[in-house]
């Protein structure tokens, strides 16, 4: 077997090893360390892979690009491990089928991130998919959660039907279902364009669902107030990275950008993603809904990236700082989201702006951390999340985009009101001082907020290793 | 190092006197006058080798240039250098760090570790702002220091505090994000058209970028900078974060924080756009005039005494952009010394507002009067700072707005006999402000326990009074600090300016 699959076949076999484990004995403490064994090997594995991965074959293509995305991956679903064991023990469900749910999501995301055909990218989808409609229904007795499981089964299986549709009508025409072949021939243009741009549109929808990019953006804030927290955010970097994974190769290596329709409705979904996002952001309550207008804007913003392409075609594999844009601003919007949902599961009686109140003067060291993940959100200097927003303001404008660009600005500043507000409230004086004695600041999740931090301020701070790395990857 | 040292001052004292609260509450503000008074220690060999005379000036415009890289991807370097002007300005902005200090000594009693920890560093983003020469620093600095501000109003400020912050803070970073958008579009340009991928100030000003695009740049530079000054449609957030700051917030943002707007103006915009300004110069102007017309008339309708002192701001910064698009050498040194001298007089105004806040719990001018009675010494502070803004000859706000005046007045006769009218209008709320408070009947009985300026609020004054004197007498050195002919700005021509 291909060394380069490892990760994946650890995970599975940490996913089998927590099912034989059930048939024998429940134990909630094995079963996280078995998931969290497995994670970290694979996690080991997949950075050794990072100099040795260059092959591809028929369903998956693995090159340093595709082990950096798997790596990001298993970083971002190790972070969310780590505070995983907490949060279980405070639900009354059986503990033990969460973590291998868990795992199997990894899987199917791993899957995804590296495929390179229709086929392994819809297992890896499906799998995913299923996955998480078990996790988002865990909580069994919560009418919020169900409700959310269903909307996620039906509308994940009618996206998964457009994805479908689209794969079928492209292999009409290509005769393949290998992306590497969806570059368009002139000579055998079987289908009329119009034909080839209904299938891109079908598989549009289909992820931009996944996206909860704008007109496909419904569910996500109740899906995000009703699951339970860790799939929360699960949903929210894991489901999300994978997918925008997905929609980029397929745009790059279909050469979409070609049909000016194409980019029409990818810059008028990136404007309406920022807009609706940022708007709707600005009359949550809920801090869970919040988080979820948040991402939407967020992806609008990074769909930017999809926008640059344009000009110049690119190979999956030539050196290109659009690469390094889109893989720069995935790092830093992912830790900074993995950073504030745990800060979410330290803080668990916490769900409204109004219940944050005097989180600062109680709790400073949580305060402060997500303090500064709201900086980073908003984009304010020496955070990774302004980097980002760096990359992608000098891609844009080299590339003039300027329609897009006008819309970032105004958009990040309606963003501004409400992370500000989320910072203000725990400046204020608390309503409820018993609320904030509850919450527990061991020295586990200090541990880990010291580790977010890092991440967010010192690459923030100092990002030239990031960005040297990153460059190297995509060179 | 020098200059490092002298940023690293004020952030490493800030984090000791957060710390220090543990211990004693009253430690953090001896921890911050000791960091700020050690902030002068670097500056002293530059003070001392440079006697104020124009002939031991070196000859070229950077008196230190230091240089590290940080990040080699972009070819960005954490480049500081400092000149004239920027020395000007960093000696105000810890001049009035001393005095904010002294404003705060006794107002803030509540989490002074993290007061401040907040106050030191909004000086040290300022400073950064003031030093740094590569442009992405300098963006860096430019919004970092807004952060402590922000908490500054939003903690400690009055009744409407976190309204005011809030707006300060979208306001501000509105004018950033334009500002990093024509960052990276004059960086963009200029790798076309040169081939060298730079964010460095002292290269970008060799090749000055041309064509349509530069104009757009020149503009999204120049309004980031007109939300600071603030010039008049972007001039709201001024009057609540004024006005809701603490007296300590109030002198920073009055003394420091709006000069960085004229002080961008002064080394970028003018530089780095030589053809662009002299598009933008006539609208800017107007604005400039609008500004001080719009400023002084909104001051003289204010009953809240921070709001009067707030929008005669705007009409005294009004005159800074006048000056520094009349594009000319009196203009400019008119402008430049206006940020002086309106440094500070209004920040002594508003440590007199926080005094008498601090005294009778109440700004608002229909409730005070007949101070002069009862504390006779703050009351003829008040009446000379009061002077001071209004222009009175002698004084640096006097020099400032004459050679303003003149300078403007060579091209654009018009506009400047409308700004000239400002002056009245600051003659008409100052003798207000003065009237209003310090005479007329007496509105309340006297307490007692109120008592007049103690002995540090005296010496914090009288020193601000001995300044703004020098400044009005003897402003040459001044002048030869800031080696205006070597910053390679392009004055235009005297008949080009017949336009208006």
């Amino acid at each position: 077997m291909n060394v380069n699959y490892y990760p994946a076949f650890i995970l599975m076999c940490g996913a089998l090893m927590i099912l034989i484990q059930l048939c024998f004995k429940r134990s909630h403490i094995t079963s996280y360390l078995i998931s969290g064994l497995s994670l970290f090997l694979a996690l080991l594995t997949q950075l050794f892979l990072q100099n040795h991965a260059d092959t591809s074959d028929v369903l998956f293509v693995l090159n340093a690009q595709t082990s950096f995305v798997s790596l990001l991956l298993l970083m971002v679903v190790g972070l969310i491990w780590a505070q995983l064991y907490h949060w279980l023990k405070t639900i009354n469900e059986q503990k033990e089928e969460y973590y291998l749910l868990f795992l199997f999501t990894t899987i199917g995301g791993l899957i995804m991130v590296s495929s390179n055909h229709f086929a392994s990218f819809f297992l890896g989808l499906e799998l995913m998919s299923l996955s998480f409609i078990g996790l988002i229904a865990y909580c069994g007795p919560d009418q919020k959660a169900q409700e959310a499981g269903i909307k996620y089964l039906i509308l994940s299986a009618l996206a998964s039907a457009f994805i479908l549709m689209g794969a079928a009508i492209l292999y009409l025409q290509f005769g393949s279902l290998s992306f590497s072949n969806l570059m368009p021939n002139t000579s055998s243009q079987i289908l009329p364009p119009w034909a080839i741009i209904t299938a891109i549109i079908f598989i549009f929808t289909g992820l931009f669902f996944k996206l909860s990019l704008v007109p496909c953006h419904l569910w996500v804030a109740d899906l995000f107030e009703g699951a339970p927290l860790v799939t929360a955010a699960m949903l929210a970097t894991l489901s999300k990275l994978a997918a925008f994974i997905i929609l980029w190769r397929l745009v790059t290596l279909g050469h979409w950008q070609q049909y000016p329709i194409i980019i029409d409705i990818l810059s008028m979904v990136a404007i309406a993603s920022m807009f609706i996002g940022n708007f709707l952001g600005l009359l949550q309550k809920n801090l869970l809904r919040l988080m979820a207008y948040s991402s939407i804007a967020h992806f609008g913003y990074l769909l930017i990236v999809l926008l640059l392409i344009n000009n110049n075609a690119i190979e999956f594999s030539s050196q290109s700082f659009n690469t390094q844009t889109l893989f720069f601003y995935l790092v830093a919007y992912l830790f900074t989201l993995v950073g504030v949902f745990s800060i979410f599961m330290q803080l668990p009686k916490i769900k409204t702006l109004d219940d944050l109140a005097g989180l600062f003067w109680h709790h400073p060291v949580i305060a402060i951390t997500l303090m500064l993940l709201m900086l980073s959100l908003a984009g304010i200097p020496l955070t990774l999340g302004f980097m980002a927003k760096f990359y992608l303001v000098m891609a844009a404008v080299s590339q003039q985009l300027w329609l897009v660009l006008s819309a970032l600005v105004l958009s990040s500043i309606i963003g501004l009101f409400y992370y500000l507000r989320v910072i203000m409230a725990m400046l204020k004086t608390p309503a409820d001082e018993l609320k904030l004695k509850e919450i527990n600041s061991s020295g586990s999740s200090l541990s880990l907020n010291i580790l977010i931090l890092f991440l967010v301020i010192g690459f923030g701070v100092f990002p030239s290793s990031l960005s040297q790395f990153i460059q190297q990857i995509s060179g | 190092m020098t200059l490092f040292i002298l940023l690293l001052m004020p952030l490493l004292g800030g984090l000791l006197a957060w710390y220090s609260e543990r211990f004693d509450a009253d430690l953090p503000k001896k921890i911050a006058l000791l960091s700020l008074l050690l902030c002068w220690l670097p500056l002293i060999p530059l003070l001392s080798s440079m006697p104020f005379d124009a002939s031991s000036l070196p000859n070229s415009q950077w008196l230190i240039d230091e240089s590290y890289p940080w990040i080699p991807f972009f070819n960005i370097n954490a480049h500081l250098a400092l000149d004239g002007l920027s020395l000007l300005l960093i000696l105000l902005t810890l001049l009035m760090g001393l005095v904010a200090l002294s404003s705060a000594w006794h107002e803030i009693t509540k989490r002074t570790g993290l007061f401040y920890l907040n106050l030191l560093w909004t000086l040290a983003g300022v400073i950064g702002v003031f030093l740094a020469i590569d442009l992405f620093l300098f963006f860096v600095f430019w919004e970092v220091m807004l952060v402590p501000m922000y908490f500054l109003i939003s903690i400690w400020g009055y009744e409407q505090r976190h309204y005011a912050a809030v707006k300060f803070f979208i306001f501000t970073q509105a004018g950033g994000l334009l500002m990093l958008i024509s960052l990276c579009a004059l960086v963009g340009i200029h790798y076309q058209q040169t081939g060298i991928l730079t964010f460095d100030y002292l290269i970008l000003i060799q090749n000055p970028i041309s064509g349509d695009l530069a104009f757009w740049v020149a503009l999204g530079f120049t309004i980031a900078f007109l939300v600071k000054l603030p010039a008049l449609p972007f001039h709201s957030w001024l009057a609540d974060a004024h006005t809701q700051a603490p007296t300590a917030a109030s002198v920073i943002l009055a003394a420091v924080l709006l000069k960085t707007g004229g002080y961008g103006i002064i080394r970028f915009v003018l530089p780095l756009f030589p053809q662009a300004s002299i598009q933008l110069a006539p609208f800017m102007m107007l604005l400039g005039v609008i500004g001080i017309i719009y400023g002084a008339m909104m001051a003289f309708v204010q009953t809240d005494l921070k709001r009067l002192v707030a929008y005669s701001s705007v009409s005294h910064m009004g005159f800074v952009l006048l000056g520094c698009f009349a594009l000319n050498i009196y203009a400019l040194q008119g402008a430049i010394m206006q940020m002086l001298a309106h440094g500070i007089s209004t920040s002594a105004l508003f440590v007199l507002v926080g005094m008498i806040q601090h005294r009778y719990h109440t700004r608002d001018l229909n409730k005070l009067g007949g101070l002069w009675l009862n504390l006779p010494k703050l009351s003829a502070f008040g009446l000379f700072f009061g002077i001071a803004s209004l222009g009175m000859p002698g004084l640096g706000n006097f020099v400032a707005e004459f050679l303003i005046l003149v300078g403007s007045f060579e091209q654009y006769p018009i506009l400047t006999i409308f700004a000239a009218s400002g002056l009245i209008l600051a003659a008409v709320y100052s003798l207000l402000l003065i009237y209003k408070t310090f005479f007329g009947p007496i509105k309340r009985p006297h307490d007692s326990k109120i008592t007049d300026t103690n002995t540090k609020e005296w010496c914090t004054l009288i020193s601000m009074c001995f300044i703004l004197i020098y400044l009005g007498l003897h402003p040459q050195p001044f002048f030869d600090l800031v080696p205006i002919t070597l910053m390679k700005l392009n004055f235009i021509a005297a008949d080009i300016g017949a336009l208006l």
